[in-house]
Formats: C-alpha cells, sequence, structure tokens
C-alpha cells in the first residue's frame, strides 16, 4: 500500500513538472523578448547621444544585459572588432543562427532580431532611429502575443501536467 | 641585365634617408574578405607603389599604381588586360563602407556629407553616391555606388631638398607657397616641410619653431581619432578638421605659433584670413592648385596675394616625369628663378 502511494506520487509529481517546464518555456520567452528590448535601447543610447562605434557598443551592451542573450553581442563584438572583413548583417545573423537552439524564441522573433542588423550602423542618427524604433514596434507586438500565449498555453500545461498525472494515477490504482 | 640590376640597387642605395612608409595593414582591413584575399597574392613591390585603389558598382576593380590603372585577375595579379578581371560588386562595395567607417556610419555623418572618411594610418576613402539635400544643404550619402581609397604615404626626407630655400634664419622662414596641379605630391612635400620646420634640421642649423597646422581635410596630419597619423614633428600644433579660416585665427589666439600651414586655399575668405594673420607676424606655409604662375594669375584672388608680394618663395610641383618632381622654386622678393631642375624628384636623388 505504501509502495502504491509512493509510485503514485512520483508519477503525479514528474507529470505536473514536465508540464511546469512546458510552460516555463512560454514565460522564458516573454523574458527574452524584454531583455532584446532593453538592449536595444541601450544600444540606441550609445549609438544616437554617445555616438560610439559599433563595436565597442555591443560590447558594453554585452556587459549590460541578461546573460541568456548577451553572448550575442559578445560574439558580434568579438568578430567586428577582429576586422577579419564581414558586413555587420552576415556578422550577427551568423552568430543568432549559429546559437539560436539556446533561445526561447520561436522563428518569427528570430527573423527579427536578425533583420534588425541589415540596416544597423548604416546612414545617419535619423534613420538609425527609426530603424530603431521600427524594431522595437515590432518586438513589442511579439512580446504581446508571446504574453497571451504564455498566459493561455501556460496555465493549460500546467494544469495538464497535473491532471494527465492524477488520470495515471487513477487508472493505475 | 646585370648593370641594369646593379643601377637599380645603387640609385636605392642613395635613398636611405628618404624613407617611405605604407601602412598597407589598414588598407587590408578596409576590403572585403573576397577582394582582400586576391591583394595578399600580390608582389611586395606592387604593393609599395599603389597610390589608389577604386571600387565601382558592377565595374572592375582598378589599382593605381605609379600612374597607371591596373586590374585585378581573379587569381590575384595585376593586370593591364581586361580579361577574367574582378568585378566589384554591390555587396563589396556596402562590406567595404562598413568596414570604413568601423560599421558606425552614424558617427561620421559630417565626415560623409563631406564625402571621405580618413581611416587608421590617414589614408583618405573617399565617396559617392546618392546624395540626400535638405535645405540646399547635402545632408548624407546613401546607395554608394563608388570608393576610392587614396593611399597616403608618407616620404619622410622629401622636404630635405627644398628646405634650404624656404629658412630664413636659424629660427625664421619664409612664407611659402607651394603651386602644383593635383596628385603631384603637394601634400606629401607640405606635410615633410612641417615636420622639419617643427623638429628642426640639423644639416641646415634650422632649430625648430611651433607650427600649427589647420588640416580641413584630415590630409596633412592625417589624424585619426584626434591622434596625427604621421609624423608632422615635436612641435606642431594640429587643428584637424577646421575651415582653414577660422582655423588660421584660432590658432594664433590659441596656440601662439610662428608659423601657420594649411593646405588649399582658395576661398576669398581663407585669403581674407591669411592676409590678417600675416599682419600678426605669423609665417605661412601653404599650397595652391594650378600649374604655373600663369595659371594661378588667372585666380583674382590667388593674384592680389602674389602682386602684393606677401609670398617670397613660390615651389612649383609636376608630375612629368615623375610624382614629387619639383619645376621651378621662384624668389619673389628678388624676382629670380631660384632652381629649376626637372629632375629634382622626391622618389630618388637623381639631380640634387
Amino acid at each position: 500500500m505504501l509502495l502504491k502511494l509512493i509510485v503514485s506520487l512520483v508519477l503525479l509529481l514528474s507529470s505536473s513538472a514536465i508540464g511546469y517546464l512546458i510552460a516555463l518555456r512560454y514565460s522564458f520567452r516573454v523574458k527574452q523578448l524584454e531583455y532584446f528590448i532593453s538592449s536595444l535601447n541601450s544600444l540606441e543610447t550609445d549609438i544616437l547621444y554617445y555616438s560610439t562605434p559599433l563595436p565597442v557598443a555591443m560590447k558594453r551592451v554585452s556587459n549590460r544585459t541578461h546573460k541568456s542573450i548577451s553572448w550575442i553581442f559578445e560574439e558580434t563584438w568579438k568578430i567586428l572588432s577582429n576586422k577579419d572583413g564581414y558586413g555587420i548583417d552576415e556578422t550577427w545573423e551568423s552568430v543568432v543562427n549559429r546559437n539560436s537552439k539556446d533561445l526561447s524564441l520561436v522563428k518569427e522573433d528570430i527573423e527579427i532580431v536578425i533583420n534588425f542588423a541589415k540596416e544597423l550602423g548604416l546612414g545617419n542618427k535619423d534613420s538609425q532611429k527609426k530603424h530603431f524604433e521600427y524594431t522595437k514596434v515590432l518586438l513589442n507586438e511579439q512580446k504581446r502575443k508571446a504574453n497571451k500565449e504564455q498566459e493561455r498555453n501556460g496555465r493549460l500545461f500546467n494544469r495538464l501536467g497535473i491532471l494527465l498525472g492524477l488520470a495515471i494515477v487513477i487508472i493505475l490504482i | 641585365m646585370e648593370k641594369l640590376k646593379h643601377k637599380e640597387f645603387s640609385i636605392y642605395k642613395n635613398n636611405i634617408e628618404v624613407s617611405k612608409e605604407i601602412n598597407y595593414r589598414e588598407v587590408l582591413e578596409i576590403l572585403p574578405i573576397r577582394i582582400r584575399k586576391l591583394f595578399n597574392s600580390l608582389p611586395n613591390r606592387f604593393i609599395n607603389e599603389v597610390e589608389e585603389v577604386r571600387l565601382r558598382v558592377n565595374r572592375p576593380l582598378i589599382i593605381k599604381n605609379r600612374g597607371d590603372d591596373y586590374f585585378l585577375t581573379d587569381q590575384g595579379r595585376s593586370t593591364r588586360i581586361n580579361q577574367n578581371i574582378i568585378m566589384v560588386d554591390r555587396d563589396d562595395i556596402k562590406t567595404s563602407f562598413q568596414l570604413v567607417t568601423d560599421y558606425s556610419a552614424y558617427a561620421l555623418e559630417e565626415e560623409i556629407r563631406n564625402g571621405f572618411i580618413t581611416i587608421k594610418g590617414g589614408h583618405r576613402v573617399g565617396i559617392c553616391g546618392k546624395t540626400i539635400v535638405e535645405n540646399n544643404r547635402v545632408k548624407t550619402i546613401k546607395n554608394i555606388s563608388g570608393l576610392n581609397i587614396r593611399i597616403s604615404r608618407e616620404v619622410i626626407g622629401c622636404g630635405e631638398k627644398v628646405i634650404r630655400f624656404i629658412i630664413k634664419d636659424s629660427s625664421s622662414i619664409f612664407n611659402t607657397l607651394i603651386v602644383s596641379p593635383p596628385g603631384c605630391g603637394k601634400t606629401t612635400i607640405l606635410r615633410d616641410i612641417i615636420r622639419i620646420i617643427s623638429s628642426g634640421s640639423k644639416k641646415q642649423n634650422f632649430k625648430g619653431i611651433n607650427i600649427g597646422v589647420v588640416d580641413e581635410r584630415s590630409e596633412i596630419a592625417g589624424c585619426y581619432e584626434g591622434i596625427p597619423q604621421k609624423d608632422v614633428g615635436m612641435r606642431s600644433d594640429i587643428l584637424d578638421g577646421c575651415p582653414k579660416a577660422e582655423g588660421m585665427i584660432m590658432l594664433i589666439r590659441s596656440m601662439s605659433p610662428s608659423v601657420i600651414a594649411t593646405d588649399e586655399i582658395g576661398r576669398d575668405e581663407d585669403i581674407y584670413a591669411l592676409k590678417e594673420a600675416m599682419n600678426a607676424g605669423v609665417k605661412f606655409i601653404t599650397t595652391v592648385h594650378g600649374d604655373s604662375i600663369e595659371e594661378i594669375s588667372r585666380r583674382s584672388n590667388i593674384t592680389s596675394l602674389i602682386e602684393s608680394k606677401t609670398f617670397e618663395r613660390i615651389i612649383i610641383l609636376s608630375n612629368i616625369p615623375k610624382v614629387g618632381t619639383i619645376k621651378k622654386i621662384i624668389d619673389l622678393d628678388n624676382n629670380q628663378v631660384l632652381n629649376n631642375i626637372p629632375l629634382f624628384d622626391r622618389r630618388d636623388n637623381f639631380a640634387t
């Protein structure tokens, strides 16, 4: 009897943990989108107000952002400051693509992030400002969507995990 | 053949005091990787003589070397025949532009508006494309279609030959005007004269004096992030990127120079400021575009300078037979030609 109780408890716990983990991915996405938006803000300040050269600005941003995304800026900085002869867009794209599995973002978000570098550093401050604003609007929109999904699916998977565990336990008993 | 080789060697040997320094790595750093690889296979001899590298969209890459145009084959050789040659595409230009601006075109708005950027090493990159005009002023250039990398060479020692005509006594010089068509080494010689005046010359028994340089186009000192990339001597104050007329007055007020050097005067306000500054007791070295005295005399504002004998020495440069040839040195005070040897050259000591 005791064994039965322990086994069913373990089953219940692991099942709800799986549900919780799946739900966590949704909240990670929202968080990472938030980090991106705030790092864009700080990159924008560096560019528009301090006229910092882009490689240096990348390094500074990488020091300031959350470590779950700071590696993108750090690696881009490394490649750019080596002066290997790559453009910013190809550098950024290869860095993001190479490690996109580590991000909790969906394909749409990654596309926006990649497209962001296509105009980065080209043109004068006015056009840069508009470009930053445009990207931020897109990311905010994604964040809104992600929030909704998190509310809906996050709760769903949380409950699904617990209920599935309960169902298995009941069937087995 | 043996003799010829020997002769070449001996010229080189005489040339020891003239050192050509070109920091080639910095030029490579602004080329896209595809073209950079090809450049690496070029012989050093060729590379040391490169004057310009031109990138134009959908047209061949052209390297100017000793006044001649060369193409680059896809094997990485220089050629004059239009066959198997490297074409430049839009991506090359785009990447190159990013490398020139260090991915930060926004930080160089003023330079782009003027049409050129000075890179590390003092080389200049000219930009061409579609200009955006606002309020009758060029706002920026977009759709970059052409880049011209002018490799600036520092020929330390090339001014030694003319300096004796410029020096008045151990601590003063004559007002000097250098007349030259574009691309004859005018800036190079001016830079070396500045270096000698500023650091002094034991040979001429000249002790160095304070010299202010108004470097409107960042050509003389080749400042990169404010630091001169060229040897302009130890007593030089450089006002980088400053309009000449304003700069001259600023220097007099702030740095009390004995000599002011500028490049390419021509506008009325420059000449007005120059006259003002001369009344303040400052000596001048400056350059002007032109072939001969007759030609520059056609420009009314410069005629006034020559007629009023503001300048005491005029040096006329030419690129025949070679870049940097000194055609004539004129003493305006006594109205005589001091030196008239056409083969007076910055590249070798052929006829000194």
